[in-house]
């Protein structure tokens, strides 16, 4: 095993989160190994100083005041059961008749659009359009039911972009620090 | 005693008496992960407040696939990632300043000296780093759960935190010699 390996599975290690194999892999490595030995007790060290440290407490009153915020938003709908399933909160946020009118408007508008479109789209190509592959389908469900975040537009990736899919698709990992 | 998950189908059916159960088990973890991931007292509060009503509206959504724990603290990381990006000036902000506001016993000297340090070499490390160590080092998820919160693969969660170790131990060397 290599020492960068066997570093890797410290904190595991610390944590009896190992499975047999690779603890028994471990442990014959660290025999051999006086700088992984080393390594290990600053491993332990830095664990116990760092959970040493408390966080403030929880500030005063804090339940209260989520749940009466809570029973506002449930006040002004009536209940927390939504009828339909698919995500609603936008028209909870507050859009006057006009508004609501407007969006009416559009989104008919964008329909007629999208049928033309297809018509045009499927007489030129003599197929239907793709459907989306499964797991893009329920990563964007999975999207919308984590964080009902509609309004993020102004981060790098934007919910529901192209982008902050692709990223859930891949599994943003390590690589994207900053 | 109900499990989180029969709690939130209890939610779904609008029993605000199940949510407030929810909201008091996990605001201490919530408020600790918020205030940690910020440094910052107000900010902490509204971070964790929104996440129980994003909780409080997902629930006739929410599907037990991923256990309420993770999915809370998905809900709760994404909301400070958000935080941190539009306030990229304060790193540490109240982090540093809290720990001398409680009563002092005699040796708290020394030891509101670690808190400060710990708490500004945390406050140091890259977003995700900061994310991946207090999530496993002070909630105690594993790379499974972590990854799943994260949106990183088990390696990836790995790297992150064979990588926050060393940037905290290079920081913090000197307690570490003790
Ligand atoms: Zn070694």
């Amino acid at each position: 095993m290599r020492c960068d390996r066997a570093q890797a599975m410290m904190d595991r290690y610390v944590a009896e989160e190992l499975p047999r194999v690779e603890r028994v892999a471990l442990e014959s490595h660290l025999r051999e190994c006086p700088g992984c030995r080393q390594q290990l007790a600053q491993v332990q060290t830095l664990l116990r100083i760092l959970r040493n440290v408390p966080a403030p407490p929880v500030p005063q009153g804090l339940v209260d005041r989520v749940m009466a915020k809570a029973g506002q938003e449930i006040g002004s709908q009536g209940s927390v059961v939504q009828t339909c399933s698919r995500p609603v909160a936008w028209w909870r946020h507050g859009l006057t008749p006009q508004q609501i009118g407007f969006a009416a408007a559009l989104a008919a508008g964008l329909l007629v659009g999208v049928v033309l479109g297809r018509q045009t789209w499927t007489n030129s190509l003599r197929t239907s359009a793709p459907e989306p592959p499964i797991a893009h389908a329920q990563v964007m469900d999975a999207e919308n039911v984590y964080l009902p975040d509609y309004l993020d537009y102004f981060s790098s990736t934007p919910r529901g972009s192209f982008p902050e899919i692709y990223l859930s698709l891949t599994s943003v990992d390590s690589n994207q620090e900053f | 005693m109900p499990s989180d998950e029969e709690l939130m189908s209890a939610v779904a059916e609008g029993d605000l008496s199940a949510f407030e159960q929810l909201v008091r088990r996990y605001q201490r973890s919530g408020w600790n992960t918020a205030f940690r991931l910020v440094g910052d007292l107000h900010a902490a509060e509204d971070i964790v407040q929104e996440a129980f009503l994003r909780v409080l509206r997902a629930a006739p959504r929410y599907r037990p696939t991923a256990a309420f724990r993770t999915y809370f603290f998905r809900i709760l990381t994404r909301l400070c990632r958000n935080h941190r990006r539009r306030n990229v000036a304060s790193p540490s902000g109240d982090l540093d300043a809290w720990v001398s506001q409680g009563p002092a016993p005699e040796d708290i000297a020394s030891s509101q000296e670690v808190h400060s340090s710990v708490n500004n070499a945390l406050a140091s490390l890259p977003a995700r780093q900061r994310e991946a160590v207090v999530l496993r080092y002070y909630e105690g998820l594993s790379y499974g759960e972590i990854g799943w919160v994260m949106g990183a693969t088990r390696k990836g969660v790995e790297r992150l935190l064979a990588r926050g170790r060393a940037a905290l131990a290079n920081k913090l060397g000197k307690l570490l010699e003790k």
